[in-house]
């Protein structure tokens, strides 16, 4: 069909999501994109990132008291430390394209922190994926489901946006987001091996 | 579904493939494609993937980038 259509390279996935064994997200195409009209310029869009990333921060310094031992609560914050650096990197984008923007404390200061990357709560998250405490496996593979929902969403974002630049950054903060997975995947590995993280 | 029967000049691309094909590239470089019905992507669905159900996608073609390779599942 789309072939004929004039797509020159059309793949069919063998099996089909049955037999896809990566991570997947879940939702209404329509989940969390009223964040955003659709107008926002670059710098517009990356103040709404700042603020859904500053929610992850919030998700993991919150489930730290809630873990179950040591492991897991270090992980917590480790995880929060990384989410941090991730929003380093959105105020850099950030002042790369609103020089004269607000500073990184302001922007913190009116991001509300609670919706998460995915588009949910932080409170009403941790009560759902949390409800007896966690140990250092279950946080990560509870990570990488955020993480994919996070994805998922600014993939989304990126089909609602008309603004290129704007969209370019929402494929920038993807890379990010797939970085992190990978990363995540790696620690998992490293906790059912029994390893040290 | 027999995706390949639908589309005549698709090829087969294997989990694995498709894993490391995207994992190579920035988003904006090929379309992941979801032809399901609504119910079925909002149950699970690959992250970036956009829905067209199969019905649709005669009338909503327009909406993909021909020049940009296509992943549908």
């Amino acid at each position: 069909m789309l072939a004929g259509r004039g797509f020159q390279e059309v793949y069919s996935l063998a099996g089909g999501i049955k037999a896809w064994e990566g991570l997947t997200a879940a939702g209404p195409v329509e989940r969390g994109l009223g964040l955003l009209s659709g107008r926002e310029d670059r710098a517009q869009l990356l103040v709404i990132a700042f603020g859904l990333e500053s929610g992850l921060v919030a998700f993991y310094r919150q489930a730290q008291p809630l873990a179950g031992d040591r492991r897991a609560g270090d992980l917590c914050q480790r995880l929060a430390q990384a989410e941090e650096r991730h929003q380093d990197m959105v105020y850099g984008l950030y002042r790369q394209a609103a020089p004269a923007g607000l500073e990184r404390a302001e922007l913190a200061r009116r991001a509300t922190a609670l919706v998460m990357e995915g588009g949910e709560e932080v409170p009403q998250a941790l009560a759902r994926l949390f409800p007896q405490g966690f140990g250092a496996a279950e946080l990560l593979e509870t990570a990488m489901g955020i993480e994919a929902q996070a994805l998922d969403l600014y993939l989304r974002m990126s089909h609602k946006l008309t603004d290129e630049p704007a969209r370019q950054a929402l494929y920038d903060l993807a890379q990010e987001e797939k970085a992190h997975l990978a990363a995540l995947g790696g620690l998992l590995e490293q906790v059912t091996r029994g390893e040290p993280v | 579904m027999m995706l390949k029967a639908l589309f005549s000049a698709a090829r087969d691309m294997t989990p694995d493939q498709a894993r490391a094909f995207m994992a190579s590239r920035r988003e904006d470089q090929y379309t992941l494609l979801d032809v399901r019905q609504t119910g079925e992507y909002e149950r699970a669905h690959i992250p970036g993937a956009r829905l067209i159900p199969l019905p649709e996608l005669s009338s909503r073609f327009g909406e993909l980038d021909p020049l940009k390779p296509v992943i549908a599942y």
